[in-house]
């Protein structure tokens, strides 16, 4: 929830921002000059944010193409698994963009304008990759429940 | 025999493919009789800005980048982009490796790889749209709104008064003809290859060289280590300072080309005079104070690096 | 022989049910692991995710869509509808004929086709029912009409598109404008001939007053004029389009707010489920693009322009082969899924055959939106069934019989005459 509504705030801000900057541009011939910048920077941690939140609601898009064949014990199996990937897709990639947040600390990437280092930002999308894998976890978790409770 | 992938994210045919990395990758071939081949992609595993990340990590063995892409990263190198430096390629590129070797290698910024190469652009002049006055004096300059890339042409423009305006590459025509941006700084060269017949209605240069961006041509750090050593001799022995040659000879030729190109369509080719540049060498003095900072934070003396950077790019462009 | 074998996993593992980003991640990362090792695949997979995520041209993909959601939430979908029908509603089929207007109106504030759809069906259906319009036509003329959505701009296939090919987004959006009204008028005709062959199945409404059409139109100039800026404004260089989705999306929010219709708590409903939405779509293009990485380390794409080239087809020959393809693809795929996984693959064999990379974009979109009402799989259709539930599915397929046709003689025009497409782009650049 803290996450999204990060989000959420930074989707706001990116439309406000955009607006500000085009019609500074044009009524007082002064741009923002860091709304380019900016876009890019919102942009990655506003979908980073949203993410535990769609792998939570098991939101992702699907082909969905043989649901009808999985049924009754094979059906869980199915969504354990299919859980399983999403938890273990979401945990592998924070851990490898862990090493690119890294380095963009270490070498000292920064934003042209406002020199706004960009690695924080990537270890941000570590932060919420890691919490979308957690989720992963808890959706398992509730698939298994549920079969028990039957 | 050995195949090294090289990352190709340049549009097909880009002057920077053909005219430098495609003849260095033959003079590999050549300069190890065949046994280090280098092979490009049929399309890029990353975007402009990660070049440098294919290579630390091996996505790509052999990489060619923009080290103005990834602001913050990299400093040194930008003694070459700084104003009032060189004019010519071969100028800048020359020196620029020169230096390097004199000066900056051992403050060891490019970690994780083995560099191979760097290079400069030649100088970016004021380009201004067909239907917006050309920019004469620097009050013609002020106001204006530019379209920038990437590195210090970010702060050379608002130095002068102009306005960045940023947006990707693929976009720089339809902003230009429908004048969202007054024009744009650019080498010569940047007119075919974006192909701006139309929009351009002048393009003002100044003497001394208004900016450049730099080049590097890297690989990964274990798959250079695993060479045999003459192999890595004779790769280097094309590298480096033959590279810097060969790159700025190359884009020198085609900046001769695309001022003719120019000229055929009516872009009216304006030097700025005596009172432009003293003014402009004044308001961008600072661009070469900070860089002089910034390399001492790193251990190097700018003053000294920047002097025989100036002396070196003379020595070149004088004899021309 | 690595890629084909790659394709063969992928498919299994979507058809077993993983969602599309991680299914094409998963399958993508281990192509290029088997090629290069783990380490630089995971590095991949994390540069990737990178750079797709903070790339600027793709930020209006996350404003269009916020764009629509608010222009549904104010209530304009709706009125558009009531404006259509007072418009259209009392000749016979009128109420379909309103249908398709107002999914045209839709398209024109909102990216996609399934929002279109989903919108429309829920304020259509129920009314043509009322007036015993027959499921099968006023369904297939909501599923149809949805198609319009990701071809009338802003278009959140064309974005994407334009991004993996670096084609001009603002070229594509003013190229999508004549083959949507195309599109609109087709489809109408469509409705015309059903309603002329069975009459009963769209009885015409009831007219309204002078007055009241005018007072009904006169509450959609806001969404015309929404239209009109941003499309406008990209057509005229006033703004790029990711500063046309930025100011597309503040108009719209001013307009909820005129309309008091958006409460601080509806407000944060709408942003949630923006982000929600691009969060889905960014991941599907993550995996997409891994995948895609995969393909070309394997040299897929040029092993296919040779194979293609030895056929000897010639042009025309290549592009009805490729259409066809996508036909018969576009029956089992979602569209986001074939563009994301055949462009990277096609788009430089048709630039080499000399085609317009705006040309072949548009048609690309015309030719996926109808995969969106083909059997077996047909997203708009799902749509349909899940929003009215007692609508049995094979109703639904018949209905758009009719549609499709006139989809096909779209695409036979557009191949005709290519200046349908390439006319109001090219007037832009001059
Ligand atoms: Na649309
Ligand atoms: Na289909």
């Amino acid at each position: 929830m803290v996450f999204l509504s990060a989000a959420a705030l930074l989707l706001f801000l990116m439309m406000v921002m955009t607006f500000v900057d085009v019609t500074g541009r044009y009524l007082l011939n002064q741009p923002l000059g860091f709304a380019f910048e900016m876009t890019q920077i919102m942009m990655a941690a506003m979908v980073f944010c949203a993410l535990p939140s769609v792998t939570l609601r098991d939101e992702h898009v699907t082909a969905g193409l043989f649901d009808t064949l999985f049924r009754g014990r094979l059906r869980v199996a199915r969504d354990a698994l299919i859980a399983g990937v999403v938890a273990f897709g979401c945990g592998f990639l924070a851990w490898r963009l862990s090493f690119l947040a890294e380095r963009f600390m270490t070498f000292g990437d920064r934003t042209s304008a406002l020199r706004f280092p960009v690695g924080i930002v990537a270890w941000l999308g570590v932060a919420c990759l890691g919490a979308a894998a957690v989720a992963g976890v808890v959706l398992l978790l509730g698939v298994v429940r549920e079969r028990n409770a039957r | 025999e050995t195949v090294l992938r090289l990352n190709n994210w340049l549009p097909p045919g880009h002057r920077q493919m053909t005219g430098v990395i495609e003849p260095w990758m033959e003079q590999v071939a050549e300069a190890t009789e065949g046994r280090v081949r280098i092979m490009p992609t049929d399309a890029s595993l990353g975007a402009p800005p990660r070049q440098y990340d294919l290579a630390v990590d091996g996505i790509a063995d052999v990489t060619v980048g923009v080290l103005g892409y990834t602001p913050g990263r990299f400093t040194l190198a930008g003694v070459a982009e700084l104003p009032f430096v060189g004019e010519t390629a071969t100028g800048l590129s020359t020196a620029l490796w020169k230096v390097h070797e004199e000066f900056f290698q051992e403050a060891d910024e490019y970690k994780g790889v083995q560099l191979l190469g760097l290079y400069a652009n030649a100088t970016g002049h004021i380009m201004t749209g067909a239907n917006v006055t050309p920019v004469r004096q620097i009050a013609d300059y002020g106001g204006k709104k530019f379209r920038v890339g990437g590195g210090i042409v970010q702060e050379v423009n608002p130095a002068l008064g102009g306005v960045n305006v940023a947006v990707p590459a693929n976009e720089v025509y339809e902003i230009l003809s429908q004048g969202i941006a007054d024009g744009t700084l650019l080498p010569y060269e940047a007119y075919p290859s974006f192909n701006l017949t139309g929009v351009i209605g002048a393009s003002t240069t100044v003497p001394g060289g208004l900016y450049s961006s730099t080049w590097f041509v890297v690989m990964n750090k274990a798959r250079f280590d695993a060479l045999p050593p003459e192999d890595q001799q004779a790769i280097m022995s094309v590298s480096g300072a033959a590279l810097a040659r060969l790159a700025g000879e190359a884009q020198d030729a085609a900046e001769t080309e695309a001022r003719a190109i120019m000229e055929a369509d009516g872009v009216e080719m304006i030097v700025a005079d005596e009172a432009f540049v003293s003014e402009a060498r004044e308001r961008l003095a600072a661009l070469e104070a900070q860089w002089v900072d910034a390399a001492g934070r790193l251990g190097v003396d700018g003053a000294a690096a920047l002097e025989m950077m100036r002396q070196e790019v003379a020595a070149v462009e004088g004899a021309r | 022989m690595n890629a084909i074998a790659g394709f063969g996993a992928l498919f299994a593992v979507l058809f077993f049910g993983v969602p599309l980003a991680f299914g094409l991640g998963l399958i993508g990362f281990t192509g290029f692991a088997l090629m290069t090792g783990v380490l630089p695949a995971g590095a991949m997979s994390a540069q990737i995710a990178w750079d797709t995520l903070s790339s600027y041209s793709l930020s209006v993909l996350p404003l269009f869509v916020l764009m629509g959601n608010l222009v549904n939430h104010s209530g304009l979908s709706r009125d558009l509808y009531a404006a259509s029908n007072a418009v259209v509603g009392h000749y016979r089929g009128g109420l379909a004929m309103a249908t398709i207007v107002a999914c045209g109106g839709f398209s024109a504030v909102s990216g996609s086709s399934l929002a279109t759809a989903a919108t429309m069906s829920q304020i259509a259906l129920p009314s043509m029912r009322q007036y015993g319009y027959s499921d099968r036509l006023s369904s297939g003329a909501v599923a149809a009409g949805g198609t319009l959505g990701i071809l009338i701009p802003p278009s959140v296939i064309m974005v994407i598109y334009g991004s993996m090919t670096e084609t001009s987004i603002g070229k594509l959006f003013v190229a999508g404008i004549l083959p949507g009204v195309l599109g609109i008028l087709l489809y109408l005709g469509a409705v015309m001939i059903v309603t002329w062959r069975d009459p009963a199945a769209g009885p015409a409404g009831p007219r309204l007053s002078l007055r009241e059409r005018w007072r009904a139109v006169a509450d959609v100039w806001l969404v015309l004029g929404l239209f009109a800026v941003i499309i406008g404004g990209i057509y005229l260089g006033v703004f790029t389009p990711t500063e046309a989705a930025g100011i597309g999306a503040t108009g719209a929010f001013l307009i909820a707010l005129a309309k008091r219709t958006l409460t601080p708590r509806a407000l944060a409903q709408v942003l949630f489920e923006t982000v929600r939405t691009s969060a889905m779509l960014m991941a599907v293009l993550v995996g997409a693009l891994i995948f895609s990485n995969f393909i070309n380390i394997a040299g897929l794409p040029s092993q296919v322009v040779g194979f293609i080239r030895e056929l000897g087809l010639g042009p025309t020959g290549v592009m009805l082969m490729l259409i066809l393809f996508y036909l018969v693809l576009g029956c089992v795929f979602d569209s986001l899924a074939m563009i994301l996984l055949t462009v990277p693959i096609f788009f430089p064999l048709v630039v080499s055959l000399g085609y317009d990379p705006v040309w072949f974009g548009i048609l690309l979109v015309v030719t996926v939106e109808i995969s969106l009402i083909t059997p077996p799989i047909g997203m708009n259709i799902f749509i349909i069934r899940t929003i009215i539930t007692d609508l049995p599915v094979g109703t639904i397929y018949r209905g758009v019989i009719p549609f499709i046709i006139a989809d096909v003689l779209r695409l036979a025009l557009i191949l005709a005459f290519p200046a349908l497409i390439l006319f109001l782009p090219g007037q832009m650049s001059n």
